[in-house]
C-alpha cells in the first residue's frame, strides 16, 4: 500500500510520510487515538491505509460508530484486505457486545429491545472471511472472543483450539481458551491440565495463576478489577496497521510509486 | 438560604448537550422559575470564553438568565482540541472548577445546587431539591441514571415546546432512562447476564419499568461545603464521606417521584461490563477491597425508580430481595477480611476460606437469587475447625439465613455443598452439627453472622465484622 501523490492537497509526499511516521509511532506506544488530532491533507481521507489508521484512531477514541465508517471505506479501497474486514469486525464486536448487555438488561426491566441485525454475528462473519484470506492463529483467536461475546462458549472453544493448532504458542488464544474454560465452569483440572501442557508466553491472569499454583478451587473474583472471564482481541490487524504505516513512512516520496 | 446552582461545562459536545436538554429541563415550570420565585437562586455556568460566547447566543441561556440570576464565570484553560484524554485532562480540569465552587459556596454561605452540562432534570425536581434543602438543611444524595445520549436527547428533543423548554415529569423521565439505559448502568443490574466489576451501585428489577436501587457511592445534590475539604475526582467517591462523617446527617433520596435527574452520555463513553452476573461474592470483593462503614451505610438505604404506580407488595419483594444480597455482601465482605487476616498470619487454613470465598460460579449463583448466609463461629470453635477440618467451615456457608426469633430452637440449613447443616440453640448457646459454635445470646443473635472474639477478633473488630442486627430485619 502507498502513499500516491496525486491524491496529495497542497502537500508533499515528504508530509504523507512524516505523518505515516508518526501514526505508526502512536500506534504502536498504545495511543492510536491522538492520530485523529494529526492534521492531514484533505486527500489522505481517500487512502485506505489512512482510513484504516483513522479507524483505529475511532475505536481507541471509544467511537466505534466512526471506526466502523473509517474501516468500511478502507475495505471497499482494498477489496479482500484482512486489516480492513478485521477493523470493520471489531467495530462490530464493540457495537454489539453494548447492544447485548443493554438489552439484555432491560429486557428486565420489561423494556422492549428491538430485533434488529446482530453486529456481533456480522463480525463473526467478517473475521472467517479474513481468516480464508489470511489464515493466522491471531484472527482464529479474534473469532473466538467474538462468539464468546456472543454466548457460543462451544464455538469461541472450538475456534481458540483451531488457533493454537495453527500456532502452539499463541499467547492470546492460550489464555482466553483457559478464561473461557473458567467462565464455562471446566473443572479445575482439567484447566490446570492446559495450562501446564501449553507454553505460555505472557502473564496468566490472577485467578489462573492462583489455579496454576494450586490453588484449585479458584473462579470467582478474589481481587477487584479481575476480568478473568473476559477475553480478548489479538489486535493483530493494529500490528499490521503500525507495519504498514512504517513502510509507507519509509518509502522514497512517501510510499508515492 | 442562598442556593447556587452551579455546573462547569467546556468543548463543543458537552456545550450542545447543556443548551440542548439541561437548560431546558430547568426551564420546566416546577424547575428553576418556581425554585426561583421561592428561593434565592443563582445560576452559574463555568466555562471557556470561546464557549462563553455560544453559549450567550443561545435562546435557551437568555430563557434561563430572564428566569434567574444567572452569570458565566471564566475558567482558565481553552476546549481542549481533539481527542482530549478524559481521566487525565478531563476530569483534573472538572475537579478543580468544582473545588473553586466549593471554595466560593462555602465562602459566601450557600449551598451548592449540583449541576451538569449532562444532566436532565425531571419536571419538579430542582424545587423539591432546593426545598428540601432548606427545611432539613442537610446534603441531599442521589444516584441518577446514566443513559445514552443517542437515544435519550432526540427523545427530549421531540417533547420539547415550542419556546424550547422541556417539560418531562419524573415518572416520564424514568421511563425514558429504562428505555435508554447506559451499559454503565445495565451492568448493574442484579438478574443480568453481563455486570460490571465495579458495582458502585446495583439496582434489583422491581416490576415493569421500576426498579430499586442502592449505591454504596452515591451523588450529592445539595452540598453545604464545609470549611478544608476539597473534591478528588469532583464530588464523587470519598467527598461525601470527608465533608459529612456522619452518613445518618445526608438526605437519601428515597423515591424518583420527589426527584429525579438523569445524565446522557455518549453511547460508546464507558465500558466496563464483563461477561458474568452480578453475585454476592462480586460486589463483596468490591466492598472489601473499596468501601469502609460509610459506604456500607449508604448501601443500606433504597431507592424506589418507576415511570407508574407499583403496587406496594412488589416494592416490598424487591427489597426483601435486595437486603438478602446485602447481608450476604456484609458476610462476604466479613469473610475476606478474616482471610486477609489469616493469610498475614501465616494460618494454614487461609487457603480453604479463599477457596470459600471464591464460590461464585455461575452455575452455583446464576438463577438463585438468595445470596448465602454466612455462618462464623467463634474463635475457639474456628480455630479447632480451622486446624481439624476445613471442611467444616466450607460447610458453613448456608442457603438460608439462620432463624433469629425464640430462645430455644432448632433446625436444619442447607449447605452449598448440598449436605445439610442441623442447629440447636438453648438459651445463648448455639451448637452446630452437634459442636458448640457460639456460647452468647450476643453471638448468636441476627442472622447468625457471629462476631469473632479472642486473638483472631482482634485484628477483625469494628467494621469488618459487625453483624447484621435484628432491626435489619
Amino acid at each position: 500500500m502507498s502513499i500516491r501523490p496525486s491524491e496529495q492537497r497542497g502537500r508533499t509526499n515528504g508530509d504523507a510520510a512524516r505523518l505515516c511516521a508518526d501514526a505508526c509511532r502512536l500506534v504502536e506506544a498504545g495511543c492510536p487515538a491522538r492520530i485523529a488530532v494529526l492534521t492531514a491533507p484533505p486527500g489522505m481521507l481517500e487512502l485506505p491505509l489512512w482510513r484504516l489508521a483513522l479507524a483505529a484512531a475511532a475505536l481507541d477514541g471509544s467511537d466505534p460508530v466512526a471506526a466502523l465508517e473509517h474501516a468500511r471505506t478502507a475495505d471497499a479501497g482494498e477489496p479482500g484486505d484482512w486489516a480492513a474486514l478485521s477493523a470493520v469486525a471489531y467495530a462490530q464486536a464493540r457495537i454489539g457486545w453494548d447492544r447485548r448487555v443493554r438489552r439484555d438488561a432491560v429486557s428486565l426491566l420489561g423494556v422492549e429491545g428491538g430485533a434488529d441485525r446482530d453486529p456481533l454475528l456480522e463480525a463473526r462473519t467478517l473475521l472467517a472471511r479474513a481468516a480464508e484470506i489470511h489464515p493466522s492463529s491471531s484472527l482464529w483467536n479474534d473469532i473466538g472472543h467474538v462468539a464468546g461475546l456472543s454466548g457460543d462458549l462451544d464455538g469461541a472453544r472450538a475456534a481458540f483450539l483451531r488457533s493454537l493448532a495453527l500456532h502452539p504458542a499463541d499467547r492470546h488464544a492460550t489464555i482466553n481458551l483457559a478464561v473461557l474454560m473458567l467462565r464455562a465452569g471446566d473443572p479445575h483440572a482439567d484447566i490446570m491440565d492446559f495450562l501446564g501442557r501449553t507454553q505460555l508466553a505472557a502473564t496468566l491472569p490472577p485467578a489462573l495463576l492462583l489455579l496454576a499454583g494450586g490453588e484449585t478451587a479458584m473462579a470467582g473474583p478474589a481481587e477487584v478489577h479481575e476480568w478473568r472471564r473476559t477475553t480478548v482481541f489479538s489486535y493483530a490487524w493494529r500490528r499490521e496497521l503500525a507495519s504498514r504505516l512504517r513502510a509507507a513512512s519509509a518509502e522514497p516520496g512517501g510510499g508515492a510509486p | 438560604m442562598r442556593f447556587r446552582l452551579a455546573k462547569c461545562v467546556w468543548g463543543e459536545a458537552y456545550t450542545e448537550t447543556m443548551l440542548q436538554v439541561n437548560l431546558p429541563s430547568l426551564l420546566a415550570p416546577a424547575n428553576l422559575p418556581t425554585a426561583a420565585s421561592r428561593h434565592a437562586i443563582e445560576h452559574v455556568i463555568y466555562t471557556t470564553p470561546a464557549d462563553a460566547a455560544v453559549i450567550r447566543d443561545h435562546p435557551a441561556f437568555r430563557a434561563v438568565a430572564a428566569v434567574a440570576k444567572t452569570r458565566i464565570e471564566a475558567i482558565g484553560f481553552d476546549s481542549a482540541p481533539g481527542a482530549e484524554d478524559y481521566h487525565e485532562a478531563t476530569i483534573p480540569r472538572m475537579n478543580a472548577v468544582h473545588n473553586r465552587i466549593l471554595e466560593e459556596c462555602h465562602a459566601e454561605g450557600s449551598v451548592w445546587l449540583f449541576d451538569q452540562p449532562d444532566h436532565v432534570w425531571g419536571d419538579g425536581s430542582l424545587s423539591w431539591l432546593a426545598e428540601t434543602a432548606a427545611t432539613t438543611r442537610s446534603c441531599v444524595v442521589f444516584p441518577g441514571i446514566r443513559t445514552v445520549k443517542e437515544h435519550v436527547v432526540p427523545e427530549l428533543l421531540r417533547r420539547a415546546r415550542p419556546d424550547g423548554t422541556i417539560v418531562v415529569a419524573n415518572r416520564d423521565l424514568a421511563r425514558l432512562a429504562m428505555e435508554g439505559m447506559h451499559i454503565h448502568d445495565a451492568g448493574r443490574l442484579w438478574g443480568s447476564g453481563t455486570a460490571t466489576v465495579w458495582p458502585h451501585h446495583v439496582s434489583w428489577p422491581a416490576a415493569p419499568h421500576a426498579m430499586l436501587r442502592r449505591a454504596f457511592f452515591t451523588q450529592p445534590f445539595a452540598i453545604a461545603p464545609p470549611a478544608g475539604v476539597g473534591a478528588e475526582r469532583s464530588v464523587d467517591m470519598h467527598y461525601l464521606a470527608r465533608a459529612f462523617p456522619d452518613p445518618d446527617s445526608l438526605h437519601f433520596v428515597r423515591d424518583s417521584d420527589d426527584f429525579f435527574v438523569l445524565e446522557v452520555s455518549a453511547r460508546f463513553h464507558v465500558d466496563d461490563s464483563n461477561p458474568h452476573p452480578l453475585t454476592v461474592p462480586l460486589i463483596g470483593s468490591f466492598a472489601a477491597a473499596i468501601c469502609d462503614d460509610y459506604q456500607l451505610a449508604c448501601f443500606e438505604r433504597t431507592i424506589r425508580m418507576h415511570a407508574g404506580g407499583i403496587p406496594e407488595t412488589m416494592w416490598r419483594r424487591a427489597e426483601r430481595r435486595s437486603e438478602r444480597v446485602r447481608r450476604g455482601v456484609l458476610a462476604y465482605r466479613a469473610l475476606h477480611a478474616l482471610r486477609v487476616h489469616l493469610e498475614r498470619i501465616g494460618y494454614p487454613a487461609a487457603r480453604t476460606l479463599r477457596r470459600l470465598l471464591a464460590g461464585d460460579m455461575p452455575s452455583a449463583w446464576r438463577g438463585v437469587p438468595m445470596p448465602r448466609t454466612i455462618l462464623l463461629p467463634s474463635s475457639p470453635v474456628l480455630g479447632a475447625e480451622l486446624d481439624g477440618s476445613p471442611a467444616m467451615l466450607l460447610g458453613l456457608v448456608s442457603a438460608e439465613p439462620l432463624p433469629a426469633e425464640g430462645p430455644n430452637a432448632a433446625g436444619e440449613l442447607p449447605l452449598l455443598d448440598g449436605h445439610r447443616l442441623s442447629w440447636r440453640r438453648v438459651g445463648g448457646v448455639l451448637t452446630l452439627n452437634d459442636r458448640i459454635a457460639a456460647t452468647s445470646a450476643g453471638e448468636v443473635a441476627g442472622m447468625g453472622l457471629l462476631r469473632l472474639s479472642g486473638d483472631l477478633g482482634t485484628a477483625l473488630t469494628g467494621s469488618a465484622l459487625a453483624p447484621p442486627t435484628l432491626s435489619d430485619h
